[in-house]
């Protein structure tokens, strides 16, 4: 040991040689841990970086409007609004489960409600047979009924009692920013919930600049909080054509992982049902993105990067805006607020126009509608339901297209076509009359409407007054043939398929056969044995064979047969004929069947053509031209001459011009005697420029002619602008034993 | 006669002897000055300026004050280093007293910032008691160690001189644990120098780990918590870069944390970002003029900036071994040796931390860091080491004293 460097000892020098390989290695290792994260790695942790301090705001992109075929009348556009939201993944699970649970308890409630309105409506129908049961009767029932299941009411969710801790301070602190109480506010996250329960709850649309300004800049302050620009949709109809378009949401867990939605963002709104839904690729555009530069914070600092919005393309539909405001006024006033007596909910009805040469489909609509745009504002859980109800008569559900009805006499053109191609019947061929037919070892009654004797008939005359008997031998006859004609021809006509129309949700409908009965059955049981249930209620009769009664009620269009009021329209425009329209040429022989569509171009937004939608070749089926000559000069009759079914409708229509080619349907929908028959009319009009195909129904509405004639007269003269004083399209006063 | 010169000398060994004590024997312009520690210290220093403006934005107040503590802190090292450090060896006692009675000080009156309390505050200065201790530890220390230098290789000696630093160490651990591992780091290099036999050594080293493992790991497993549970996310979160652990709510997520500061260097690649540094500007790199001032550099100038400060630290601890071995006696050496283990572990700690390698204290860059209490200690500590290089120079140009009587 020396305390003089002169004489450091050899130890000395070995432990700051030690030292000094310490400090080697230590800045070795700094130096290797730099070069391998700046130099190797120095990318990565780059692009860490700049990722780190952008947050994305999407930017909604407006939907593209629908609008008319004239491209003028708007049917659907964009508002922009503010939409203050809480994020879905900020409600709590126990608040969600808690509204789910009331949302069930609430819709059972409303059920047995329902259930109970019926029995008392029965009631009273029972001890006042004279008089109908309107919709204030009706709605002076519920109220009694609602009355006295209240205590059975499950209590309304109470954010004091019901709302976690959690989501109850998050609207605390967001409420007196958005100037609403607690109390609504909660009230919005139910009604939401019920009605999706996985999506961003919108607490307040259209808010004020400084409320929007102020949340972005605090936004830490309110977690689960949002603030976008959206599109909401707006209805200038009103419920014009409510049920065609169908409301725009977010998109689900489940639609992200779909390959037609691939690209998509959580949050992004899409067209879930009707035209939203199918041109959701047209209408959708695509959404912006706006990169705002935050600090640590989350505060933006002022740097923001834009990649714009593009807005969808317009649609141009096939609706005739006219046409389709006629009709659902038509309706209105021929159906108004009667209760239908078989299901005593509000009465429907359903009505399809469309252009026999290419299936353009002019209007549509179902009734009762309603205002979209009330659905979609600010609407409390249970004011939605009650809109929607089927108490309500389902306006959102499209009678047109998914409503599933026997057709009555319109369907036996179907008949018709079936004997003539199979010779049963000739066109000229008279068959001998009487009220009734007895068919069958059972010596089974098949009578005309009333029991009527309309006396030997041909074609055109069965036609003309709606002859049972003559249809109920050609039933009979088919029956017994092989290939089941009638069920091959009533395929061929369009029926027990989709028609194809461009919109979700079409019912194919039911064509009667023994192989679809068989299949009925099989269901049934398969049904039972799956859920263990007695009976799943598919069949009224397990085991019922299709028997030669079956097929002569479906001869006339009743029975188990179902359709749509677009497949009747679909059926008679098959009729049309170009050489309708001069008189000069001869029929064609075929039937065209086109294929309904609504959709006619894309346009951008302002309405120059991005593409034609083009429309499909219509089917053709092989007919002889003496056979359709027949079938047309019956349905020309029905409304041209005095014995026809609708002439007291169309009595002063001008027929030189626009001579209506009519067929009227009344379908027996229940088998006890009070209960209103469900009125229909098919009509072709073989116009030069402006050819159409009308069908009306009304589900309570009677005899052919009473109500869905009228309905049908007054959209053709709107649609060829006679004056209402040489149309007066009045249902007949007196006759009642139209059919 | 030479007080201490008698006292500490082993016999056969002559101090040089002077008839009188004049200033000039304590302090002496005329003393030559080591010119590359000096330029790596002021260097250190203008790096320090430049990042901390770029970390604070060009906040002029950051700036001046840092010029200040600079300027103020070269002063000091100059000052220093004309002293004949080995006067320092009779204050031991007393600068050791002072450095326990600062300490405790801070602990009774000090300002807490962030839940430690690790200063006090002067008129115009929030003085740090555990900076200044760093130093005046390996002053004491050191004198400490060369006093019992004969018997340096009994266990005796070593657990004295362990607990003659473990006093400091446990009382600043308790608030501050970065300064407080400081303070062992400068007890370990005093005793690595001042010639502890290696199985000492050994020892301490195997106890040291036991005592980190038992700390961080053993002991929270079986329920006893010597630190609080933040603490240890802190230490530990750079061996789980990916992991989060269960921050408390208020306390800032320590793995986010590293993995900002991981993400500015990494991003500054050769050449740096420049003024388009984001995670600095906009915040998402914590402390970026104090304890993550490296990252902050790393990420404007790259891997040249940050290679750049790191040889200005080898060039030191270069310049540093030098003059430990050519100091002109055993206190200088084993000084310089405690002044050099505190320098090194520090930049250690703190750059291993904003790489990634090293767990989160709060440790400052030497000279780099924003802080008058660091800066200003540091600098003592250069100014010591440029007092042991003057007076290394200055004997040997008297040449040996040993051989020759005066």
């Amino acid at each position: 040991m020396s305390p003089d460097r002169r004489t450091s000892t050899p130890q000395l020098a070995l432990r700051v040689a030690a030292f000094g390989i310490i400090a080697f290695g230590v800045f070795a290792v700094l130096f290797l841990r730099l070069w391998f994260m700046q130099i190797l790695q120095g990318d990565q942790y780059l692009a860490k970086a700049t990722e780190n301090p952008e947050r994305v705001v999407r930017i909604a992109a407006p939907r593209g409007k629908i609008v008319d075929r004239s491209g003028k009348g708007v049917l659907v556009d964009n508002e922009p609004s503010t939409i203050v939201a809480l994020e879905a993944k900020a409600v709590p699970e126990e608040d969600r489960s808690v509204i789910l649970d009331w949302g069930q308890r609430q819709g059972r409630w409303e059920a047995a409600v329902d259930r109970e309105v019926s029995r008392r409506l029965d009631r009273y129908r029972a001890a006042n047979p004279k008089r109908t049961v309107t919709e204030a009767r009706r709605r002076l029932v519920t109220e009694r009924v609602t009355a006295s299941m209240r205590d059975r009411r499950p209590a309304d969710l109470d954010l004091e009692k019901d709302a976690t801790p959690g989501l109850r301070a998050l609207l605390s602190r967001i409420g007196p920013v958005l100037k609403t109480s607690e109390r609504k506010l909660y009230d919005r996250v139910v009604a939401s919930t019920v009605r999706q329960p996985i999506s961003n709850v919108a607490l307040k649309t259209d808010v004020s600049v400084g409320v929007r300004n102020g949340l972005l800049e605090r936004q830490r302050e309110y977690p689960g909080i949002t603030v976008t620009r959206e599109y909401l949709r707006h209805y200038p109809g009103g419920d014009l054509a409510a049920q065609i378009f169908g409301n725009v949401g977010q998109i689900t867990e489940k639609q992200l992982k779909l390959d037609r939605y691939a690209g998509l963002q959580q949050g992004q709104r899409i067209g879930q049902d009707g035209l939203e839904f199918q041109y959701d690729d047209v209408l959708r555009g695509h959404d912006g993105q706006q990169r705002v530069e935050v600090d640590a914070q989350n505060r933006p600092t002022g740097r923001v990067r834009e990649v714009p919005a593009e807005g969808g393309l317009r649609l141009e539909l096939t609706l005739d805006l006219g046409l389709q405001k006629s009709a659902q006024l038509a309706m209105r006033e021929a159906i108004g607020d009667q209760v239908d007596k078989k299901t005593n909910k509000r009465a429907g009805g359903a009505f399809v126009a469309m252009d026999p040469r290419n299936g353009e489909v002019l209007a549509m609509g179902s009734y009762p509608s309603v205002d979209l745009n009330q659905l979609n504002g600010e609407i409390s859980a249970r004011r939605y339901k009650r809109l929607v109800s089927e108490r309500n008569g389902a306006p959102l559900f499209n009678r047109a297209i998914s409503g599933g009805y026997p057709t009555g006499s319109t369907f036996k053109i179907v008949t018709a076509a079936a004997g003539l191609a199979n010779g049963v019947i000739t066109p000229d061929e008279v068959v001998p009359g009487g009220s009734c037919r007895y068919f069958g070892r059972n010596r089974q009654e098949f009578c005309n409407a009333g029991d009527a004797d309309l006396g030997g008939t041909d074609l055109k005359r069965s036609i003309q007054i709606s002859s049972d008997v003559y249809y109920y031998d050609i039933g009979a006859e088919l029956f017994g043939r092989p290939n089941q004609p009638l069920q091959t021809w009533t395929k061929l006509f369009g029926f027990g398929r989709e028609t194809g129309i461009d919109l979700p949700g079409e019912r194919a409908g039911i064509i009667p056969s023994r192989a679809w009965r068989e299949q009925r059955d099989e269901d049934e049981k398969r049904c039972r044995k799956q859920q263990k249930k007695d009976n799943c209620f598919l069949v009224a009769v397990l085991g019922e064979p299709y028997t030669l009664g079956s097929n002569i009620n479906f001869s006339i269009g009743q029975g188990d047969f179902q359709a749509s009021p677009l497949q009747v329209a679909v059926s008679y425009a098959g009729l049309y004929d170009t050489a309708l329209e001069d008189n000069t040429t001869a029929l064609t022989g075929e039937l065209r069947f086109p294929y309904p569509h609504l959709a006619r171009r894309v346009t951008n937004s302002k309405g120059v053509l991005e593409r034609s939608i083009p429309a499909r070749p219509p089917r053709r089926v092989e007919f002889d031209p003496s056979w359709k000559g027949a079938m047309l000069q019956g349905l020309l009759d029905v409304t041209a001459t005095a014995d026809g079914t609708a002439y007291g409708v169309f009595h002063d229509w001008d027929q030189m011009q626009f001579p209506v080619y009519g067929k009227t349907g009344t379908a027996e929908r229940c088998q006890d005697d009070g209960c209103p028959e469900q009125s229909w009319f098919a009509a072709m009009v073989p116009h030069k420029d402006k050819p159409i195909v009308v069908v009306a129904t009304a589900e309570a509405g009677g005899f052919g002619a009473q109500t869905a004639a009228p309905i049908v007269c007054r959209m053709l003269r709107r649609w060829y602008g006679v004056p209402r004083a040489e149309a007066t399209c009045e249902p007949p006063a007196t006759t009642a034993a139209n059919q | 006669m030479a007080i201490s010169g008698d006292t500490s000398t082993p016999l056969g060994m002559r101090a040089p002897r002077r008839p009188r004590r004049t200033v000039a024997d304590v302090f002496d312009l005329r003393l030559p000055i080591d010119p590359v520690l000096a330029l790596a210290a002021i260097g250190l220093s203008i790096a320090s300026v430049v990042a901390v403006g770029g970390a604070t934005d060009g906040d002029t107040g950051y700036i001046a004050r840092q010029s200040l503590y600079g300027a103020i802190g070269i002063a000091i090292a100059f000052v220093v280093s004309r002293i004949d450090y080995a006067r320092l060896r009779d204050l031991r006692w007393v600068l050791y007293a002072f450095m326990l009675a600062s300490i405790v000080a801070v602990a009774l009156v000090g300002r807490s910032v962030n839940g430690s309390t690790l200063s006090i505050q002067l008129p115009g200065f929030s003085f740090q008691a555990s900076e200044l201790g760093k130093v005046l530890l390996a002053v004491s220390a050191s004198a400490v160690l060369v006093e019992r230098s004969r018997s340096v290789d009994t266990w005796g000696t070593t657990l004295r001189m362990l607990a003659f630093f473990g006093l400091p160490m446990a009382m600043v651990l308790l608030s501050d644990l970065g300064s407080g591992l400081v303070y062992g780091a400068v007890g370990l290099g005093v005793l690595l120098i001042g010639g502890s036999p290696g199985r000492h050594l050994a020892w301490i080293g195997a106890v040291a780990v036991t005592g980190i493992v038992a700390v961080l790991a053993v002991l929270p497993a079986a329920g006893v918590d010597v630190l609080k549970p933040y603490q240890v996310d802190r230490l530990t979160a750079f061996l789980h870069p990916n992991g989060s652990s269960d921050v408390e709510p208020g306390q800032i997520d320590p793995t986010y944390q590293l993995q900002q500061a991981k993400n500015a260097i990494g991003s500054g690649q050769k050449t740096g970002r420049g003024d388009d540094s984001t995670q600095q500007t906009l915040g998402f790199l914590p402390e970026n003029q104090t304890d993550f001032v490296f990252a902050s550099i790393g990420e404007r100038f790259g891997f040249v900036g940050a290679a750049l400060l790191l040889s200005l630290y080898a060039l030191i601890m270069w310049r540093g071994l030098r003059i430990l071995s050519t100091a002109r006696d055993f206190y200088g050496a084993v000084l310089a040796a405690g002044i050099l283990s505190m320098l090194l572990f520090q930049v250690l700690v703190n750059a291993g931390m904003n790489v990634g390698i090293m767990p989160i204290t709060g440790i400052p860059l030497p000279l780099v860091s924003y802080g008058g209490s660091s800066v200003l200690s540091t600098y003592l500590a250069i100014g010591l080491l440029q007092a042991i290089y003057a007076q290394g120079r200055a004997a040997a140009r008297r040449g040996p004293t040993v051989a020759r009587p005066d």
